[in-house]
């Protein structure tokens, strides 16, 4: 019986107190009939009206004073997006928001199924291209090589005695052929051995994310690292929607404000996506600003707010 | 008696609508302070989720949930016959091999010469031949073999067996995470709302206190990792900040949470 008070207070306007009301009743003409008592009905009624009115009243002021601090948020999201929208059209200047990425980043994952046997490199460390950084466990790839090796000497042993023989033509070019191509498998095997097993560095720069660990497994296309160089960082516009991507042209000058540091830098526009994505309904381009003089102490993911000066 | 309860209702309600007031406590945090307060939450220095890289039918489970094990030592064995027929095929191979390689050592062929028969030894590219096939049955047998080992999961390193994913006579499925191993006894700890206008106040070596709730301990630490990239979280950009433990307290847990507060 009690259940349906705790239920029924959630919040909300005079109609869900006329439901509580509604709802009250059969649970009233039941708890009556069971005290067999008429009079005590009219008074118990009387009763539950004003404990539901002033439980009403209260959860309307609940829900009063929770949508006052509530609104602060949705004022100023309104005014950000109606102060770009009035800059766009009055000043012959674009604002939009970036996230600062760097110049070069590459996401590093295998081409083989393997396990990994040796992880060279932790979150922050710098590297040189061509530094290995992930190792797999070689031990079937090694015995391929090995067998490899082996089918090539014995196809040899055949051309050279086919040779000494002196055999027709076509018996020597066969046995020719089986060396090409036990030549071909090593190589093969080689190649494997020596590409598929080890991650190394494209690049040099910094290593921003690890996400395997030594004897954990790998597949194809799975990404174990994330390689940034960090010594030079960009922009990249992550709200510009398709009505003012048009206004923008490569080499237009922005300037930068960079909420983490607190500092306004210029730069300019390198580059427009030629592809769009959509954020939130919206479709929006992708537009890569540089800076012309790149501030001190950005970090990958720092978010900026950029003015793109458009002349007409 | 059920106006006592009534009342009990609407003071319960009130006190409802009194405490839940998430936005007063959002807009509460101090952030004109000179050190930087984040969350944080207890995570193991290396964690390891183990899997296959064949498919086929679990056979063994050596070792249960919160077991310490050494490297080297063997936590699940899957049920692989026909890896284990192919070794068996491969070492006679090699016998086999072996065996004809010594037989043309000593083998004579007939052969007539100017009306007279001579036993020569064999030609000796056939002995090489056979010298090459044994080494072609030794390289198979390795890949047997290594072929083999895949199908028995052996600790990489000294751990606790943190989870199992799996029962014997399951299926286990190619990269399927079966089981995690965590250093359990070298745990840190990871700031998870950290913004990126506190980021800059960061750096390597400074000093942390740290308050882990479920203990109710303080303890200290310093700041060995920052994150190169920032994460969004809810749409808020922050950074991961990796502490050490000084000393790390008696029934310290994974996923524990905990308050930061880094620099003076």
């Amino acid at each position: 019986m009690k259940k349906i008070y705790l239920i029924r207070p959630k919040c909300h306007s005079e109609r869900s107190e006329e439901s509580l009301v509604s709802s009250q009743r059969p649970f009233v003409a039941r708890d009556a009939t069971q005290g067999d008592n008429p009079k005590r009905l009219d008074e118990s009624k009387a009763n539950y009206l004003t404990v539901i009115i002033v439980i009403a009243a209260l959860v309307l002021a609940a829900c009063g004073s929770a949508s006052t601090p509530t609104a602060i948020p949705t004022i100023s999201l309104d005014n950000t997006g109606s102060s770009s929208n009035n800059q766009s059209s009055d000043v012959n200047s674009v604002s939009a928001s970036a996230v600062v990425v760097p110049l070069n980043e590459a996401r590093l994952s295998f081409a083989s199924i393997g396990r990994v046997t040796a992880v060279d490199v932790k979150v922050g460390d710098k590297v040189t291209a061509g530094q290995t950084l992930v190792q797999l466990d070689t031990s079937i790839p090694e015995a391929k090589v090995r067998e490899a090796e082996a089918n090539l000497l014995a196809a040899q042993v055949q051309v050279k005695y086919l040779k000494r023989l002196g055999t027709d033509e076509v018996h020597l070019e066969t046995a020719e052929a089986d060396v090409a191509r036990a030549q071909a498998m090593l190589d093969s095997a080689n190649a494997t051995l020596s590409t598929q097993s080890t991650l190394t560095a494209p690049f040099d720069g910094t290593i921003v994310s690890v996400d395997i660990s030594p004897a954990e497994t790998v597949v194809p296309g799975r990404v174990v690292i994330v390689l940034g160089d960090l010594s030079s960082y960009q922009l990249e516009t992550t709200d510009l929607s398709e009505r003012e991507v048009t206004k923008i042209k490569v080499g237009q000058p922005a300037t930068i404000f960079i909420e983490a540091l607190g500092s306004e830098v210029t730069g300019k526009i390198v580059e427009v996506s030629l592809t769009s994505s959509t954020l939130g309904g919206d479709v929006v381009y992708a537009v890569t600003l540089e800076f012309d003089d790149q501030p001190e102490g950005l970090l990958w993911g720092m978010s900026a707010d950029v003015n793109i000066q458009t002349e007409e | 008696m059920k106006q006592i309860r009534f009342f009990i209702f609407l003071g319960l309600i009130a006190l409802l609508a009194i405490s839940t007031d998430p936005v007063r406590n959002a807009f509460a945090s101090p952030s004109d302070q000179e050190s930087i307060i984040a969350s944080a939450v207890i995570v193991p220095a290396q964690v390891s989720q183990l899997g296959f890289i064949t498919s086929a039918l679990v056979k063994e489970i050596a070792v249960k949930e919160g077991n310490q094990v050494k490297a080297g030592d063997v936590l699940v064995v899957l049920d692989v016959p026909e890896l284990q027929f192919a070794v068996a095929a491969a070492e006679a191979a090699l016998r086999s091999a072996e065996a004809n390689a010594e037989l043309q050592r000593y083998k004579r062929v007939k052969d007539r010469r100017r009306g007279r028969v001579f036993f020569d030894v064999v030609p000796p590219e056939v002995r090489q031949l056979a010298d090459a096939q044994v080494q072609q049955a030794q390289a198979a047998l390795e890949v047997a073999q290594a072929s083999l080992a895949q199908g028995t999961l052996t600790a990489p390193y000294d751990a606790t067996v943190a989870q199992i994913n799996i029962v014997p006579g399951e299926l286990v499925q190619l990269d399927q995470p079966v089981v995690t191993l965590a250093t359990l006894n070298n745990l840190q700890i990871e700031t998870t709302d950290l913004s990126e206008r506190d980021i800059t106040k960061v750096n390597f070596g400074d000093s942390a206190n740290i308050f882990i709730e479920a203990l109710n301990a303080n303890v200290t630490g310093k700041v060995t990792g920052i994150s190169p990239r920032a994460d969004v979280v809810g749409g808020d950009v922050v950074f991961k900040v990796t502490i050490a433990l000084d000393e790390q307290p008696d029934g310290l847990l994974w996923g524990m949470t905990a308050e930061v507060v880094i620099g003076e």
